[in-house]
């Protein structure tokens, strides 16, 4: 039901309101956000462009070029590989694994961390300096370390370099969560809210949340492009996707038996995987400004 | 100074005994037996029951661990299961040929980091400013893999430029003691140092460069925010006032305190460093650590996992509290914000 | 982090000196680098031939650092005499005498400094290692002897003993037609006695295999695994010296490595080059490419201990349903023809039965309906990780498998281990079904048969298929205690159409065998049997090397 606007009033933007105007005026990050939904969009309805099953092999197409060379064929727009299996449906295919799963992965991982770090933040003190320390140094170490070491102990596979990379982001949106709430907590808005005696959990959802939200929106789009990395990255090392999955990352360490011969089946996976890494750090790093222009005001 | 450096190594202290107690632990967390996966020694070996009781396994956990951590000091890592080489030995080489090359791609990283992060703050919003950050972004994001390909096809195969693989062309009999190229060439000494040193300096530039680049633009990044950050402050617009050249403001006033700040962010840069070596070293057959902890885990070789785990563990957190004295050692003023902290 | 230091002086001095570098390398690295580099495929399990089967393994040890009694030629079709200058057989088969030759010298190293040269206590002591259980070193490395054990010879010899300085005579429980062929083998290769007294005394009796002493041309100098094996050249060589000074082996497991390596001459010579390149590489003025028809037969083979594929229906349906002619193209690129037996066409032996194999999907359903299978099941296919003359690329043929396997309802799953792992993980039975294969050590068929099939290779963990069938045993013993051919040939039919119902294993291709190296190495051979040989190779004239 929308509001009867009685009075005149002049409505404040609410600060991630103020964020999306600041963000919009760079046309780059909106390009960017347009191919993300782009590849959001081929993830879920995928399988309906293509005309093509992701392993359904040609044996009278085997390494056919790109349709606009001399030797392509139109019926595989991008070419096929060495094992005649058309290229852009196992790219489009391989947005899911290599795109999709990785954000739902950090979806539910800054779910969960987002809410223990609010509760370590609403519960601990704040005061333990060393657990500050620890969190300090578990961040230090890189995630696709870490994410080799629970594969180490679950065996490689998509499903366990998807949990792995899951396990390891939680950690990051906790500490990030408890930083944010420790950095508000003192401030005036905080005090007078308390001296209202709200309860914690309004405190959280209506005070904090809203203030800390922005944070969580960079450090989620960092994520993002950690976890699209390392999932492309252990499917090349051929610990994470096994074949014949068109995962980007295990696609093109395939590919590399080729390169040299058809070195389009090494480099569309590629560029893929870049398109969607420049895209998310692009869309990222503008709105990290757009933050930082907006405090600096 | 004092009472921070006790703090931090009291802190390195702790966190790298948490490191160890987890590498102990992986003992039990791996399939099969305990005392296999810690020692590479096989149940049917006959020495199994001896090394079963050095290693503490009639006693309890506690035991066990201090027996673990004897062995780890006596330099007894176990031995790998695929091939019984004791893994101490190999990991000390292995360590030493990617800290070369992590060293290496750092030090080729950071000047043209520093530089065009520099550049890009004097002019904020216009061009040039516009076209590194957009360098530094879509630099940033080349999946490191990908591109060490590209390069190889490129620069090695089509133009034929350099080699791919290795640390130097194996006909030069030069002994694996340390593991870096550069030093054991010099500790060999060969008949002909130079073509030996050219050899190895063409072996590296691929993957030292390919390793720089994410760091690199980075580096970009955080050079460029830092110095925007300090180019506003009152102290730059006061040295303006009074009259200094720019040359000197931005030198021994803006840069050396941007740095702060960079430094203090270094951490991720070391730690995405190390990241893209791993990867890095099996593209190109570097003989380094990360190269044997990917096929250790692919083979699931239990004791070279442990122990290259705690040995890039074990790198990390003293690069971590080094960083950490580094920075409050050259800014005294990060020391009383610490000390003011509870 | 003393290390870090000196190696950023070292950086600098070296990025300092680098103008002077590029000036004056090409002419002094000549001096340095003389030698050959050979990109090979792994780790050699061992330096010692006598413990393995593995053709990589064979390829970097076999030739280079040891000797045999006999050679024998493929071109002319016999023995040749080589550590042994003569050998005489009596008139029923069963005592051979060896006349050996007595200018045979050990290699001189850090570790070992012969007294003497080769004696007939050192052929006594290499034999007795892996056909006598009481001998010093049999147990030694404990990796068993699985080629003599497979191929039943350690059960044949009777007794052997040294008859002076230079005659060792041996004598067999039974006639054996194949005896000569097995000493002729790679891995009859003899060791030094003396060595191995030393290394008792010592205590450390496993070096033997580690830091290796043989007569071969080469000596043993490096091994740094993962990255290279270094030998030099044996100055004291009982034949021609070797060509070149040096020769290093470096570890390179992708195949598509090895070939960029040839590329841009980080190797001079690339066994294996993947099928898919060869007309590429033919095309190559720098690169040579040789061929040879070796007889090998790579073929699919079925873990006959696990359920379901105990049952032979189950395996004759997985037979039908694999479209081997679409395997050809794809994998083979046409450079192998279809394996209708396990026994390569080259063999006298060779008898086709192309229906038990054919494609036929329909059939299988209908077998697999037969065995109460008609859903389907799951099941896991082993793909070697490396490529052998047989197969080129077991990956990508199981991928396509995958494939027409799932048309008759049968979902395969593919694994791979580094190849060591994979071979000890197969040797203990722990596959459903593996893809790999079998190049000739020799040229009797029954290299094909007790090695790879008989209840013994099963023992020696050879037996790919876990299969023993006292019946097929039978038949292959029965072909070897004969001299005469058409029985031979008879038993050996036997033996193939009995495969043909049992299906342990689906042949899959006889390969051509290719082998790629830079245009001007020369010396080069591709024999069609055992190891390769790189005593004669060496670049053309004065080498012109990349860093």
């Amino acid at each position: 039901m929308p509001r009867p606007n009685l009075y005149y009033e002049e409505r404040m933007p609410s600060p991630l309101q103020r964020v999306w105007l600041e963000f919009r005026r760079n046309a780059f990050a909106i390009g960017a956000l347009y191919i993300l939904i782009f590849i959001v969009f081929i993830s879920l309805f995928g399988p309906l462009l293509t005309p093509y099953g992701p392993n359904q092999q040609f044996i009278d197409a085997i390494s056919l070029p790109p349709a606009w060379s001399v030797n392509g064929d139109v019926r595989f727009l991008l070419g096929t590989d060495e094992l005649g299996r058309d290229m852009i449906t196992r790219l489009i295919y391989g947005a899911r694994y290599s795109f999709a799963l990785p954000l739902l992965v950090v979806i539910i991982s800054a779910l969960i961390g987002v809410t223990l770090g609010a509760i370590a933040a609403m519960t601990v003190g704040v005061k333990s300096s060393t657990l500050k320390h620890l969190l300090d140094v578990l961040m230090s170490i890189p995630s696709l370390l870490l994410a080799l070491v629970i594969i180490a102990l679950t065996g490689p596979g998509l499903g366990n370099a998807l949990l792995a990379i899951g396990l390891v982001m939680i950690p990051q949106f906790l500490h990030v969560t408890r930083n944010a709430i420790h950095d508000e907590r003192r401030k005036p808005y905080v005090t007078a809210s308390r001296l209202n005696g709200v309860s914690d959990y309004y405190l959280l959802t209506m005070v904090f949340f809203p203030n800390i939200v922005r944070v969580l929106v960079i450090q989620f789009t960092i994520g993002l492009s950690v976890a699209i990395f390392d999932i492309a990255a252990l499917g090349f090392l051929r610990l994470g996707a096994q074949a014949p999955t068109p995962e980007w990352g295990s696609m093109l360490a395939q590919s590399l038996e080729v390169a040299y011969v058809t070195p389009w089946v090494m480099a569309l996976p590629g560029l893929a995987l870049f398109i969607t890494l420049v895209s998310v750090n692009l869309v990222g790093e503008t709105l990290r400004q757009a933050i930082q222009k907006q405090l600096e005001q | 100074m004092t009472r921070y450096l006790l703090r931090q190594i009291t802190l390195l202290f702790f966190t790298l005994l948490a490191l160890s107690l987890f590498t102990f632990c992986l003992s039990y967390w791996f399939a099969g037996s305990a005392v296999t996966n810690s020692s590479g020694i096989f149940p049917d070996d006959p020495s199994y029951a001896t090394i079963a009781t050095a290693r503490g396994f009639d006693g309890g956990y506690f035991g066990q661990y201090i027996a673990y951590l004897r062995h780890l000091f006596a330099g007894d890592w176990g031995r790998s299961l695929l091939d019984g080489a004791p893994v101490f030995e190999q990991l000390i080489v292995r360590f030493g040929a990617s800290l070369e090359i992590m060293l290496l791609a750092l030090l080729v990283a950071w000047f043209p980091g520093v530089a065009f992060g520099v550049l890009a703050a004097l002019k904020p919003g216009r061009s040039v400013d516009n076209t590194i950050l957009g360098m530094s972004i879509s630099g940033y994001s080349i999946p490191v893999f990908w591109f060490a390909q590209l390069a190889i096809l490129l620069v090695a195969v089509q133009w034929g430029l350099t080699p791919i693989a290795g640390q130097i062309n194996p006909l030069f009999d030069i002994p694996a003691v340390t593991g870096s190229i550069l030093i054991d060439i010099a500790l060999a000494q060969p008949a002909n140092p130079q073509a030996a040193y050219y050899s190895a300096f063409m072996h590296m530039i691929l993957p030292v460069t390919v390793l720089a680049i994410m760091p690199m633009m980075l580096l970009i990044r955080l050079t460029r925010n830092s110095m925007l950050d300090v180019l506003n402050k009152n102290y730059i617009v006061s040295s303006y006032a009074k009259g200094m050249s720019t040359r000197r403001v931005l030198w021994s006033h803006a840069l050396p305190n941007a740095m702060q700040q960079v430094i203090r962010q270094l951490s991720n840069l070391i730690s995405l460093l190390i990241a893209n070596t791993f990867i890095l070293e099996v593209i190109f057959s570097w003989p380094g650590i990360g190269n044997w902890l990917v096929r250790s885990i692919y083979e699931r070789d239990y004791p070279v996992i442990q122990g290259g785990l705690l040995i890039i563990g074990s790198l990390i957190l003293v690069t971590h509290v080094l960083l950490n004295l580094f920075h409050a050692w050259r800014y005294p003023q990060v020391r009383k914000d610490l000390y003011a902290a509870p | 982090m003393a290390t870090t230091k000196r190696s950023l002086i070292k950086t600098c001095t070296a990025a300092l000196c680098l103008p002077v570098l590029i000036a004056c390398a090409p002419q002094s690295e000549q001096e340095a680098t003389l030698g050959v580099l050979y990109c090979a495929e792994g780790n050699p399990e061992s330096f010692n031939p006598q413990l393995v089967t593995s053709g990589t393994t064979l390829d970097m040890t076999a030739a280079q650092l040891y000797d045999r009694l006999i050679e024998y030629s493929h071109k002319e079709n016999n023995y040749q005499p080589a550590l042994a200058e003569r050998w005489s057989i009596d008139e029923h088969g069963l005592r051979y005498t060896f006349y050996l030759r007595d200018d045979v010298q050990f290699h001189t190293t850090d570790w070992f400094q012969p007294s003497r040269p080769l004696n007939a206590n050192d052929v006594v002591f290499s034999f007795r290692r892996w056909f006598d259980p009481s001998h010093p070193f049999h147990s030694v490395s404990g990796r068993g002897y699985p080629f003599f054990t497979a191929s039943g010879i350690t059960e044949l010899i009777d007794s052997m003993k040294a008859l002076d300085e230079h005659t060792v005579e041996i004598r067999l429980k039974q006639q054996d037609s194949s005896f000569l062929a097995n000493l002729a083998s790679d891995f009859a290769i003899i060791l030094s006695a003396e060595y191995g007294h030393q290394l008792l005394a010592a205590g450390t009796p496993e070096l033997i295999d580690q830091r290796p002493i043989g007569t071969g041309p080469f000596q043993f100098s490096d091994f740094r695994k993962d990255v290279l094996v270094r030998y030099h050249r044996h100055p004291n060589y009982w034949r021609e010296l070797a060509a070149s000074e040096q020769i290093v082996f470096r570890i390179t497991q992708s195949d598509h490595k090895r070939m960029l390596m040839l590329l841009t001459q980080d190797c001079d010579i690339s066994p294996y080059p993947p099928a898919r390149d060869v007309e590429w590489l033919r095309q190559k003025e720098s690169i040579e490419l040789q061929a040879t028809v070796s007889p090998n037969t790579a073929f699919w083979a079925f873990n006959t201990e696990r359920p379901p594929f105990d049952d032979p229906r189950v395996r004759q349906a997985l037979a039908h349903a694999i479209d081997r002619d679409a395997l050809l193209r794809a994998v083979y690129f046409e450079h192998a023809v279809r394996a209708d037996s396990i026994l390569p066409n080259t063999s006298w032996a060779h008898h086709p039965i192309p229906d038990a194999y054919r494609f036929d999907p329909e059939r299988a359903r209908e077998l697999l309906a037969e065995a109460d299978l008609a859903d389907g099941f799951s099941m896991d296919i082993w793909a070697i990780p490396v490529q052998r003359g047989y197969n080129p690329n077991a990956r990508l043929m199981a991928e396509r498998m995958q494939s027409d396997l799932a048309r008759i309802g049968v979902r395969a799953n593919i694994v791979s281990y580094e190849w060591s792992t994979f071979r000890r993980r197969l040797a203990e039975g722990l596959h459903d079904s593996v893809l790999i294969g079998w190049s000739a050590d020799h040229a009797d068929p029954d290299n094909f048969f007790r090695p790879l099939l008989s209840c013994r290779a099963k023992e020696s963990g050879n037996n790919r298929a876990q299969w023993c069938d006292p019946l097929f045993d039978d038949l292959l013993n029965a072909a070897i205690r004969t001299e005469l051919m058409p029985t031979r040939q008879n038993f050996y039919q036997q033996a193939q159409e009995y495969l043909a119902i049992e299906v342990p294993l689906l042949p899959i291709a006889h390969s051509v065998r290719f082998q790629a190296s830079q245009a001007d190495i020369e010396g080069l051979q591709l024999a069609p049997f055992g190891g390769i040989e790189l005593r004669r190779v060496k670049h053309r004239d004065t080498q012109e090397l990349r860093p």
